[in-house]
């Protein structure tokens, strides 16, 4: 125990010179430090980053193996789309540890009590969630277009035997690339659906069932309403920037479905952003 | 200085804090006292700007706590010792928050040494002990050298050790010309760190005056007498105006609204035979009990007593009958019951 | 006095004890267990949620495919409609994850697992309580799913013509399955929250399992999808909420003998919940 003399540690210099309030950049680095000083971040990068490529390799594998013996009608489906053949499940699997994460990110917050220590350090929540925000979408992001790209050259090299995939034909770029940009903004989406749930099993199982389930059967709803309502869930707009071939049902194209994506978020976000002021911490 | 400005928070029904005003002024100890489910926690987290108060408002040094430009630099605070993310070590929990307020990293560690947790500053905080966690809130608490200190029941889950250093500190801290507001639910601990005390009751408050000026009030002024004669002495007490109490004695009463001398003078006047006179100074522990006992959330059954009971028990200090809450508010307050007594504010010592 | 029987003692006026009876035994650690789950908001909140989505898809679903169906009664009547009429199942089994895996994480998150053992220092005890309460709320919830599904979307059907009901081929095992079904959810996730001890970890796994193994296995050959199919819990449990046993591609197991292959799942997770919860510190 430090004896008590010691008590008056050093002054801060410069203190109380009212610096302006805490500026942006310092608020990027803290949230930087929280993301990289707890476990689950590494968990849940770690399942993206080993499962996506992994599956990028196992799944044209399996196909080169039996390309022989395979219906024309599969090849067929190979060959129209075989970016989307290589990352698709790779994809499927990793956007889970995205979407994870970014629940964590921010109900974690709630359930272990820190946000007090958060909101204390930076009174102006919207900073606060504009911080974190920038963060976290940036590592997803960054994390996300190399693991896209990492996974391409492996399923592109797996397929080298059957067929030749290059990046540069067609839509492969902006599917690969696409990739990345998709997992940002599950990142960024998924994020904010913690800020508004604020408890992290409701929050996962919230996205769990929109990206699993609700995706899915919104198509089984009958006539125009349920075209529109599939074309605009935010995921399914979002996803189809991965692929070149969308169901007859999917009304928007690839850019104008990220759009949605990108207008979801937005709006979510602006949501969550007044919910954390107006609530108490 | 903090000031708290006709504060009211209510959660759906209950009213956690009800039109409480109080100034904490710097280069003292405040102390803010009251039982559990007073509304301490709840008063911290409105100054603090954690929770929107229903209506009224707080201010640190003038401004509302989210208008301060890097606010651990004015105000450092310890709240639920707990609420920290269990994975993370301890030194990265300060190290994010040295961060958002432009701290250097070496001061983390300076902190954590003065804490004394040093040996535990990599480690993840979810195996920390209660006190060990406390002792992380205090260092986060002082991590940016603020010049105001708000410490919610800070001794909790410390060792005797810990609970001397801390009250050093904050004497040391005080003497230096901050601001302290501490709060705890113990009257005794409060009477030997605390200059000044605020007292709060379901919300309420109940007091607002300098420590000195608690005890003289709420503890003086009994006295136990034993005379062969009691009746008669009980009558030219009667006469005086002052009161009897049972003393829970064979053969003796507590006299109260009197001091032993002219207790002692009445009885030569009278020449009543006195066996015992002995002034009863009632510790400041029950003049607090007493003082919330009204407004106590968890109102507890004495023990032995098997009906709750409401009349203070026998041969144990109680105020006069005749003078109800009035009492205890400060001098030239309005009496309690307006809603809002003002305290008696001395403007430091 | 050895004992405190005086009843001037501090604590009179409370209720008197009955004479202690040795150990805490297994009755008691059930009643607590049950008060536990019962007395904390998620879980009944993850409950309510659990029947409110299900029975709500399940009703959307069936007026939306009855409403719009353009296949005769007759060929209507050859699907497999009583499944159909619980379709709910398939978002209820997430919520049902979540519950089984909140009956035993939250006592983690919140440190309370101390006190439990230290109430109940047989941890056999405190685990198979937990178990038993878990599996019948579970059952109990998942039945009323099944049931109310099943009872509305025969509403539907009925205006279309085809006249289904619990005397219907094979439907009363579909519908007490399909409660079944949500209950061996609940017990994966248990055993895996057990083993895990860790909220958001324990769901992912839970979801991987039920949901995305399949995504997997529908990229491979289908030689070898026609051996591994069948076995994915899903489709293996998905037997005994169906009448007809058919799969894409291959053989489907029968009913029961794909809720056998579906509750394995289950029980080897909660082997290695129960090893955890046993052995590792609390
Ligand atoms: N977030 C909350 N929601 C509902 N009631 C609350 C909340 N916080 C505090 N209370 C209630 O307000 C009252 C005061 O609580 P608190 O400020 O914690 O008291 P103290 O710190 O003096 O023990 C209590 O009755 C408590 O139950
Ligand atoms: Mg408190």
């Amino acid at each position: 125990m430090a004896a008590t003399e010691s008590v008056t540690i050093n002054t801060l210099p410069g203190n109380g010179a009212g610096s302006g309030h805490a500026h942006f950049g310092r608020l990027l680095v803290a949230e930087w430090t929280k993301l990289r000083s707890v476990r689950s971040t590494y968990w849940s990068l770690i399942t993206v980053v080993l499962a996506f490529p992994f599956f990028s390799w196992l799944i044209p594998f399996l196909i080169a193996h039996n390309w022989n013996q395979a219906d024309p009608g599969s090849r067929a489906q190979v060959l129209q789309d075989p970016v989307s053949t290589i990352i698709g499940v790779g994809i499927d699997l990793g956007q889970f540890g995205i979407a994870v994460l970014g629940v964590l990110v921010m109900a974690s917050e709630y359930s272990t009590g820190m946000i007090r220590s958060t909101v204390l350090a930076s009174p102006r929540r919207v900073r606060m969630l504009a911080a974190k925000s920038v963060v976290f979408t940036l590592l997803a992001l960054v994390i996300g277009e190399i693991v896209s790209f990492v996974a391409f050259f492996i399923g592109q090299l797996t397929f080298k035997s059957v067929l030749t995939v290059n990046l540069g034909a067609g839509t492969n770029l902006r599917e690969v690339v696409g990739a990345g940009l998709y997992l940002g903004m599950l990142a960024l989406f998924s994020m904010v659906i913690g800020a508004l749930i604020r408890h992290p099993a409701g929050a996962i199982t919230g996205v769990v069932l929109l990206l699993l389930v609700i995706s899915n059967i919104i198509q089984l709803i009958p006539g125009a309403a349920g075209k529109y309502l599939y074309s605009y869930e935010p995921t399914n707009a979002g996803a189809a920037i991965l692929t070149n071939h969308t169901s007859d049902k999917f009304l928007l194209t690839a850019w104008e479905g990220y759009a949605v994506f990108a207008g979801w978020t937005a709006l979510l976000w602006v949501l969550a952003a007044w919910l954390l002021v107006r609530r108490d911490a | 200085m903090i000031e708290v400005r006709d504060l009211v928070k209510r959660y759906g029904a209950t009213t956690a804090v009800d039109h409480l005003s109080f100034t904490v002024q710097p280069g003292r100890i405040t102390g803010f006292l009251g039982p559990n489910g007073a509304g301490k926690s709840t008063t911290m987290r409105l100054i603090l700007g954690l929770d929107r108060p229903t209506s009224g408002s707080a201010l640190i040094e003038g401004k509302p706590y989210r208008d301060l430009p890097d606010p651990l630099r004015h105000v450092g605070a310890l709240l639920e010792a707990r609420a920290v993310h269990g994975g993370r070590t301890a030194f990265n929990h300060l190290l994010y928050l040295a961060q958002t307020q432009g701290v250097p990293k070496r001061r983390v560690q300076q902190v954590l040494e003065l804490v004394g947790l040093q040996p535990v500053a990599n480690k993840r905080t979810k195996g920390f002990s209660l006190g060990m966690s406390q002792r992380l809130g205090i260092a986060a608490a002082l991590l940016a050298d603020p010049r105001i200190l708000i410490l919610d029941e800070p001794v909790n889950g410390l060792d005797p050790e810990g609970i001397v250093w801390i009250r050093d500190l904050m004497k040391a801290l005080a003497a230096e010309g901050r601001t302290i507001l501490v709060s705890s639910h113990l009257m005794n601990e409060m009477a030997v760190t605390a200059d000044h005390l605020v007292v709060v009751g379901r919300g309420r408050l109940q007091a607002d005056m300098p420590v000195a000026q608690f005890i003289a009030q709420f503890s003086g002024s009994a006295v136990l007498v034993r005379s062969p004669q009691l009746e008669t002495l009980r009558a030219a007490v009667a006469e005086k105006g002052w009161q009897c109490t049972p003393s829970g004695q064979e053969g003796a009463v507590v006299v109260t609204g009197t001091t032993a001398p002219e207790l002692g003078e009445l009885a030569a006047a009278r020449g009543l035979v006195l066996h015992e006179l002995t002034p009863q100074r009632a510790s400041l522990e029950e003049a607090f009990m007493e003082l919330t006992r009204e407004v106590g959330q968890f109102a507890h059954r004495a023990p032995g007593q098997p009906e709750p009971a409401d009349a203070p028990v026998p041969g144990q200090y109680a105020p006069p009958s005749g003078q109800p809450d009035a009492g205890f508010t400060a001098p030239g307050a309005p009496g309690a019951g307006a809603g809002q007594p003002r305290g008696g504010n001395d403007g430091g010592h | 006095m050895s004992t405190i029987t005086d009843t001037r003692s501090t604590l009179t006026g409370l209720t008197p004890l009955p004479p202690a009876s040795g150990r805490a035994g297994f009755g008691g650690a059930l009643r607590s267990e049950w008060t536990k789950i019962r007395s904390v908001k998620s879980t009944v909140w993850t409950l309510a949620a659990a029947i409110i989505i299900s029975v709500g898809i399940s009703t959307l679903g069936n007026w939306g495919q009855a409403s719009h169906t353009s296949l005769s009664a007759a060929d209507l009547a050859r699907r497999d409609l009583v499944q159909r009429s619980m379709f709910g199942i398939m978002l209820g089994q997430l919520v049902m994850v979540v519950f089984g895996a909140l009956a035993i994480t939250s006592e983690y998150a919140t440190g309370m697992v101390r006190t439990s053992l230290t109430a109940q220092p047989r941890r056999l005890h405190v685990y198979f309580a937990k178990l038993v309460i878990v599996t019948v709320i579970a059952f109990v919830v998942g039945e009323i799913i099944s049931f109310a599904s099943f009872l509305i979307g025969t509403h539907f059907w009925a205006t279309k013509g085809v006249d289904l009901s619990l005397s219907s081929h094979g439907a009363l095992q579909a519908v007490i399955g399909g409660g079944l079904y949500l209950d061996g959810a609940a017990l994966l996730a248990f055993g895996v929250g057990a083993a895990l001890r860790h909220t958001a970890g324990t769901i992912t796994v839970g979801v991987f399992l039920l949901f995305v193994v399949s995504i997997i296995v529908n990229f491979m050959p289908d030689s070898w999808q026609a051996d591994i199919d069948k076995y994915l819990p899903a489709n293996a449990g998905g037997q005994v909420w169906a009448t007809q046993h058919t799969a894409d591609v291959g053989t489907a197991f029968g009913a029961w003998a794909g809720f056998a292959v579906y509750i394995c799942y289950a029980v080897i997770a909660l082997l290695a919940g129960l090893l955890v919860f046993k052995r590792k510190d609390a």
